[in-house]
């Protein structure tokens, strides 16, 4: 699997792309800025979307190709001219970063990208999301933000302790993938230990750790945490959860709140799948793969 | 007096056979008289008494099985290998004694018809031409016809990056000299600093290539072994065409022209770049394309396919890969197949391709003998 779409939908508002010369229902839509392989840069896009006459109300903002097919394909294209246009996006609440395609930028050719002064430009940022690798997330206080997705192949451990000492009383929903030890993933389940306690995050109460190479050591510790009667979302897809990380999801789920627990893309057996089934649709477990010869692969693996 | 067969076929068993048989039997015809490559090879002879007791004379296929292999290897001098085995599956060869044992078995066709004084629906020059692509597209090339730009023959990664550059192509498809099937066929793209392929083989550790069916994406380092591995088998490469879309898969057109006139059409899409057939394409009639492209370049798609069967006036059917690229308007020839009439399902005026050529054979035999030779076939079209 991989990814192969852009997004339709951004923190509940739909996606369309901003065509330059084109009106835009900005109160409908969210905007979409990329360009094409005309030579454009995104900083222009960006000067040619905040010409629309009401662009000053925008909240949702999604950034998808920043470069052509020449160079380095990285968020520091967008976030550049973001911060230099900050005081024309008064009302930016939810940014999302690299909104590609496989087909446009395999998601390991993003460069490492620096977060730290997009996140500073924008404190009072509600949903921040990005995909690619990090080279640096800063110390940040952002006590609006209720969303923070992080798609990448390759999260550090330093990635990670960055992001659970985020000063970040609001966060509800988190997505980290933690990735493919091929292409730079270090963490493992211990460095997770401070965001199963529970402490860190107050009102934390829909995790998605995607994409992960350790996602039956992930069941296991999360079902045996604090924080685990307080989720009403677990995503664990994309990952390579078998049926050892099933049993200890299978025997805690009765006794949790979980509305959605999300398996899709797992090495489950189909015996192991039955006994989750008279949970109805609050289990999904869609796209069963099969082990082969070299063992299991995440979803997104290069 | 019993009908004699009406041809006789230079063919591996399979279900390129089975169609001819199937052709035959429809069309009215007596069983095919079979000629195996290694029966044709081994004995000169074998192909001329079949030419005789025939009508006419067709070559399919050989296929590329390690059997095939290894016949066409021994027989034009080079050293077959060990036996395969079974993790040799799929292994592709150097096209090189293949091609070289392709010659042979034509000329094995060609003396025959001199012999015999029957008529081809395969011309034995045709084939081989066919097969070397480079020399095909550059033929084609020559004579005006809209080929991507070629490249020419590569050596491996940094040959090929060296003059994808100086050409200043972003993406390219490097093709084995010799190949057919989509064998060793990589689609490659520079991406700034990155390199990706799209393919159909695998690469070992030794750095031999397997085709499969799984198409495969190597990335930067992985991808470039990959080209050192083509090239080391001798591959050429030419500009990838991006393909026009059918709801968002790359579309093209598999066109067989009989005679020099297009007949059969099926358009195939996928979401890799190979869109064979066996590869899991997508099959859609030819509607589907002409719906989207309008009049106007499906006539430009039909004359670009009449002007290259023109080459080939003394082969009777080519499979011509023709694709417009995704602007709507430029139509290419991607590739000319000399076997690349075997499309089931594909009719056209009611007979599919194998069955229109018995019926253009009949008719060849009775323009030349009168229709009192004994030859009678019925001409019904089957039902749809």
């Amino acid at each position: 699997m991989t990814i192969n779409a852009h997004f339709t939908e951004f923190f509940g508002r739909p996606v369309r792309e901003f065509k330059p010369g084109e009106s835009f229902d900005l109160r409908t839509f969210v905007p979409r800025l990329s360009v094409d392989y005309d030579g454009v840069k995104w900083a222009r896009r960006l000067e040619e979307f905040l010409q629309l006459p009401h662009a000053g109300e925008t909240t949702h903002l999604v950034a998808g190709t920043y470069e052509g097919f020449e160079g380095d394909m990285n968020a520091a294209m967008a976030i550049g001219p973001l911060i230099e246009h900050r005081a024309a996006l008064p009302k930016l609440e939810a940014l999302f970063l690299g909104d590609m395609t496989f087909e446009e930028c395999e998601i390991s050719w993003i460069e490492p990208q620096d977060a730290e002064p997009i996140l500073k430009a924008f404190p009072k940022l509600r949903v921040f999301g990005l995909r690619g690798r990090v080279s640096n997330f800063g110390v940040q206080s952002l006590p609006d933000l209720e969303g923070l997705i992080l798609q990448n192949t390759g999260l550090t451990k330093a990635n990670l302790a960055e992001i659970l000492a985020f000063e970040a009383p609001a966060l509800q929903e988190m997505e980290l993938w933690t990735g493919s030890e091929d292409y730079g993933a270090e963490t493992s389940v211990e460095d997770l230990a401070p965001l199963f306690s529970g402490e860190i995050f107050p009102r934390l109460t829909r995790l998605r750790l995607k994409d992960s190479e350790y996602a039956d050591e992930i069941a296991k510790a999360v079902t045996q945490s604090r924080l685990f009667g307080r989720l009403e979302v677990l995503d664990l897809s994309m990952g390579t959860l078998g049926d050892e990380g099933a049993a200890a999801l299978l025997e805690a789920l009765p006794r949790s709140g979980l509305k959605l627990l999300d398996l899709s893309h797992h090495y489950m057996s189909d015996a192991m799948m039955e006994k989750f089934a008279v949970f109805g649709p609050r289990v999904v477990m869609a796209d069963q793969q099969k082990e082969e010869d070299r063992g299991r692969y995440v979803a997104v693996a290069e | 007096m019993r009908e004699p067969p009406l041809l006789a076929l230079l063919a591996e068993p399979g279900p390129r056979l089975d169609s001819w048989r199937a052709a035959c039997r429809r069309m009215g015809a007596p069983e095919p008289i079979l000629v195996s490559y290694a029966e044709a090879l081994r004995h000169p002879e074998r192909l001329t008494e079949a030419a005789a007791r025939a009508g006419g004379l067709r070559a399919e296929s050989p296929g590329g099985g390690a059997q095939i292999q290894r016949l066409f290897a021994e027989i034009s001098g080079h050293d077959p290998g060990p036996l395969p085995e079974a993790e040799d599956y799929g292994r592709i060869a150097p096209p090189g004694p293949f091609l070289a044992g392709l010659r042979l078995a034509m000329a094995r066709l060609a003396e025959a018809m001199v012999e015999t004084g029957r008529p081809s629906l395969t011309d034995p020059e045709a084939v081989p031409l066919l097969f070397e692509k480079l020399e095909s597209q550059s033929r084609f090339q020559a004579a005006g016809l809209p080929v991507p730009p070629l490249l020419g023959a590569v050596a491996g990664w940094e040959d090929l990056e060296a003059k994808m550059r100086a050409a200043n192509l972003r993406r390219a498809f490097v093709k084995l000299r010799g190949g057919s099937a989509a064998s060793g066929v990589a689609a490659v793209e520079l991406h700034g600093p990155h390199v990706r392929l799209w393919t159909t083989a695998t690469l070992d550790a030794s750095g031999a290539l397997f085709n499969t069916r799984q198409p495969q994406r190597p990335l930067d380092d992985e991808a470039r072994r990959w080209v050192d591995a083509l090239g080391r088998l001798g591959a050429h490469a030419e500009a990838w065409i991006p393909k026009l879309k059918l709801d968002g898969l790359n579309a093209d057109l598999r066109l067989v022209t009989l005679g020099g006139a297009p007949a059969h059409g099926l358009v195939r899409r996928a979401r890799v770049p190979q869109t064979n057939l066996h590869l899991g394409g997508e099959r859609l009639p030819p509607e589907a394309l002409r719906a989207r492209i309008g009049a106007e370049t499906w006539a430009r798609i039909l004359e670009v396919a009449r002007r290259a069967a023109e080459l080939f006036p003394r082969h009777h059917a080519l499979g011509l890969d023709l694709a417009v690229h995704e602007d709507g308007e430029r139509v290419f020839l991607l590739e000319a197949n000399a076997f690349g009439d075997h499309l089931k399902g594909a009719l056209h005026e009611g007979l599919d391709p194998h069955e229109a050529q018995v019926k253009r054979m009949r008719a060849w035999l009775e323009a030349e003998r009168g229709p009192k030779s004994g030859f009678r076939f019925s001409d019904k079209p089957r039902d749809p």
